[in-house]
């Protein structure tokens, strides 16, 4: 009722809006130019909306342990410095970080979708599309409501934002990241005096004397969702429209041979119980970490920060265990480059909500050029001065790690609340924000483990690419995509699990399973998109 | 049981009982009013979420777009049924359905009234009391909880049974983690979780046994067995068949929770059954109208089997359901 009513007010609205836009065009032409008489056209809200505007915002609830995403310190902060200036009641809506397409589909189903859809992925933003689930934007609006952020991504949302001819979409920055690290035991590898392992073959001769030597296995959880698994195991480098057509985040290249590749050390791997013989059941980041904790595994692939629990935890079961970096190359095999996926350049990728009026846009807008106040995104990151962190002679936010008080700071250090604007803290120049990286992602007396991810990340610079970037909607991809994820992990799991004498015709039994539930399809129309010229 | 049942009937004759059957509707509901605004609870909970969702079912002769709701979705005919009925997953869907229910249903639809029949036998209050919670309480438990214990029990590598049978000297079984071994542990544990509740309406019906037939009976020189075999249990019967004809209503539809919570992606052959694919399809895929039409041929071939079962019923010589 309350929807149909705002619904009605915005159809009210629009046609009013419309009749003055008719009006003063008419009083204007011919003396005005076209730009100026286009902003002039945007109410001002500078001083605030006459009447209350209630504004959704989407935040990924990750479920950490005694934090209430929609109700903390922080959301009540932005309402009173941003909301109660501006007469805007922001909401903040909880979406599931581990199923939020779910949660989207369905909140957009019953109409209760926050007034803005995000996803850190472009396939999937192109199927909300797809279902008409965001509105056409105007980017002169988004200029004159948020001249600042306007100014930081215009030329991205310029370049990326547009499909089919129109503009749907509006981005974070992403500045280089490089926490998503994988660990390893160092004092198993000291225990069978093995060194870091540099390639593949290494990699599975130390998990090889760790079964030897009833240390542990080498992890390993559920592929699903994202698929990154084969960048190890691609040629380098590859033709462009080789690239276009198989790496694709969103749908498992199944019958490519980096996976073939990837299948068959999996399968080897298996069969000589070097990986958790159950991985299949690992299907959430507990389960692996939990493995790694206890000490069952002993290596784990996660995105740190300064406070993760994860090495106390590790540290409380085993007070003598270290962990060391585990570089790219030590998944590579012998003699192959180490490819890992480069992001596009930019962080989360965002729609408004088909259903959002006219002042919720608005509200939007003014929201992001609030939070791209560098005061305000700060105060986000860090928290309050003396108490979450202090400040260090160059300027630089110094966590207070202990710190556990009503300034509390989410596990992520309130990253979900500002990933709106940006990807990770800023600073002035890189040396700058080298030092903030580690402050944000390095655990105390772990530094050296972001000092090896930085030298690792930037000297296989050259090797990361980003997916191709189609400029045609692939509808079979939206079409086929929940289809294909759950028959690549039932397939998948069959050819790791195969016997290895019998892992060519498992493997290409299931290819040819693959191709049938759609995966053919989906070749068919990227190939024609690709003959068509329509990527980048 | 012919003249039993007869001679049951006589009341329906008696004067009183018959003009009070042909008395009007409007009569009634005034005389005895709070009856019927008792009977008007589940007559709304029926009418709203069993009869005002079934509009939705439209959606199934639809290109249904969330934004654009029911009615403004394209009309696409019998489209979304030549799509799934070409789906190979849905042949699969239907076999698996078929099986495990089926399975369920002959391994377990016996279990509750051989249980009733032994609690009834059950002479000390409070060993019969203790029992019976212990059995119901399976019932109570969320198959979400089920299933991540029954991996801690039956796991391969780190279940209790499986440390316990290596302990032993015997070989690690993967209960869970092999297709057939999985069919056997799903049916077991289900049956388990059902059958304690199943007791109830049994022992209910056991409780209307007139007990001069067991005296009758006695007197004719049966024992305790023989007494269930020719007394207890041909009492029981319509009940035994009204719950048969019930459950074979179910058996194209069967448990969503029990099958998703047991399932790991490595034994598939036996999971993919029609509620998991309506899963599958419709809340993670978000293809509401492949869904949906799954959803409604399920209903339909529900509804036959029901009315199948009835008719056989009714053939020989029971009340039946409708």
């Amino acid at each position: 009722m309350k929807r149909n009513f705002k619904k009605i007010t915005a159809l009210c609205m629009a046609a009013t809006t419309a009749a003055c836009l008719a009006a003063c065009g008419a009083k204007t032409s011919g003396d005005t130019p076209l730009e100026t008489s286009a902003k002039g056209a945007y109410t001002d809200y500078s001083n605030g909306f006459d009447t209350q505007v209630t504004m959704q915002i989407p935040v990924y609830d990750r479920a950490f342990e005694g934090w209430n995403v929609t109700d903390n310190y922080y959301t009540n902060w932005i309402q009173a410095e941003f909301g109660d200036k501006y007469n805007i009641n922001v909401e903040f809506v909880a979406i599931t970080r581990e199923s939020e397409v779910n949660d989207y589909m369905q909140m957009l189903a019953s109409g209760k979708a926050p007034d803005i859809i995000f996803h850190y992925d472009m396939p999937q933003m192109l199927a909300y599309n797809d279902e008409e689930a965001m509105q056409e934007l105007d980017l002169d609006e988004i200029a004159y409501y948020a001249p600042t952020y306007w100014d930081n991504m215009g030329e991205t949302i310029n370049t990326y934002g547009a499909v089919d001819g129109g503009h749907y979409f509006f981005f974070a920055q992403r500045p280089e990241a490089y926490n998503s690290i994988t660990v390893i035991r160092k004092d198993w590898l000291d225990a069978v005096n093995m060194d870091i392992p540099t390639s593949l073959e290494e990699f599975n001769e130390v998990l090889t004397a760790w079964k030897e030597a009833g240390l542990g296995n080498g992890g390993l959880n559920l592929v699903q969702n994202a698929f990154t698994y084969d960048y190890p195991f691609r040629d380098w480098k590859m033709s462009d429209e080789e690239h276009a057509l198989y790496s694709d985040l969103s749908i498992a290249a199944f019958t490519w041979e980096p996976t073939h590749k990837y299948l068959k050390n999996l399968n080897y791997q298996y069969n000589n119980g070097l990986v958790d013989t159950e991985f299949y059941l690992n299907t959430d980041d507990a389960t692996t970490q939990a493995d790694f904790v206890s000490g069952t595994s002993g290596t784990y692939n996660f995105y740190i920060t300064s406070n993760t629990p994860v090495i106390d935890s590790l540290l409380a079961n085993d007070p003598d265990a270290e962990i060391a970096y585990l570089p790219f190359n030590a998944l590579v095999p012998e003699g192959t480059i180490p490819q890992t996926r480069a992001y596009w350049p930019f962080g989360m990728i965002m729609g408004i909500n088909h259903s959002a009026s006219d002042e919720e846009r608005a509200a939007v807008w003014m929201y992001l050029e609030w939070m791209s106040q560098e005061d305000n995104c700060f105060y986000l990151q860090n928290g309050v001065e003396g108490e979450n962190y202090t400040l260090d002679a160059l300027g630089l936010a110094i966590k207070n790690t202990d710190y556990s008080g009503e300034y509390k700071l989410s596990d992520n250090n309130n990253k979900d609340y500002w990933c709106l604007v940006i990807e990770g803290a800023q600073y002035a120049d890189d040396e700058l924000n080298y030092r903030a990286n580690l402050n944000n992602w390095a655990p105390k007396g772990y530094e050296y483990i972001i000092e090896d991810s930085y030298e690792d990340y930037f000297s296989t610079e050259e090797y990361r690419r980003p997916d191709a970037l189609f400029s045609v909607v692939i509808s079979s991809v939206a079409e086929y995509k929940s289809e294909l994820n759950e028959k690549w992990k039932e397939l998948y799991v069959k050819c790791a699990m195969a016997p290895e004498d019998q892992f060519e015709s498992v493997y290409e039994a299931a290819c040819q399973e693959y191709l049938q539930a759609g995966y053919q399809s989906i070749l068919d129309e990227k190939q024609a998109a690709i003959d068509a010229g329509n990527y980048k | 049981m012919k003249s039993v049942k007869d001679k049951n009937m006589q009341p329906i004759t008696d004067r009183n009982t018959y003009t009070y059957g042909k008395r009007s509707l409007s009569y009634n509901i005034r005389k005895r009013w709070q009856l019927y605004v008792l009977l008007l609870i589940p007559i709304t909970f029926a009418l709203i979420f069993k009869y005002g969702s079934m509009f939705g079912l439209v959606i199934a002769f639809k290109d249904y777009k969330i934004i654009k709701g029911f009615w403004d979705s394209n009309w696409v005919g019998l489209d979304v049924f030549r799509k799934i009925f070409s789906m190979k997953d849905f042949g699969l869907a239907v076999r698996n359905t078929l099986l495990l229910n089926g399975l369920t249903l002959i391994l377990g639809f016996p279990m509750p009234i051989i249980l009733a029949l032994l609690l009834n036998e059950i002479k000390k209050k409070y060993f019969k009391k203790v029992t019976q919670t212990l059995l119901y309480l399976p019932h109570f438990l969320s198959f979400v909880i089920i299933g991540a214990i029954a991996y801690q029990i039956f796991g391969l590598n780190s279940g209790v049974i499986n440390n316990l049978i290596e302990n032993l000297g015997g070989i690690r079984i993967p209960f869970l983690q092999e297709n057939s071994h999985w069919l056997v542990t799903y049916i077991f544990i289900t049956v388990w979780q059902s059958m304690g509740w199943g007791t109830i309406i049994y022992l209910a019906a056991i409780t209307g046994v007139n007990p001069e037939l067991y005296e009758a009976a006695t007197v004719d020189g049966a024992n305790r067995f023989m007494r269930v075999i020719y007394v207890t249990l041909p009492c029981i019967k319509p009940t035994v068949v009204t719950l048969l004809i019930m459950n074979l209503g179910r058996i194209m539809s069967g448990s969503f929770e029990s099958v998703y919570a047991l399932r790991n992606v490595a034994t598939t052959k036996f999971t993919t059954t029609i509620p998991v694919l309506i899963y599958q399809m419709g809340i993670t895929g978000g293809k509401f109208s492949e869904s949906t039409a799954i959803g409604l041929f399920q209903s339909v071939i529900a509804l036959i089997l029901v009315l199948t079962a009835d008719w056989i019923a009714k053939k020989l010589g029971e009340e039946g359901l409708i």
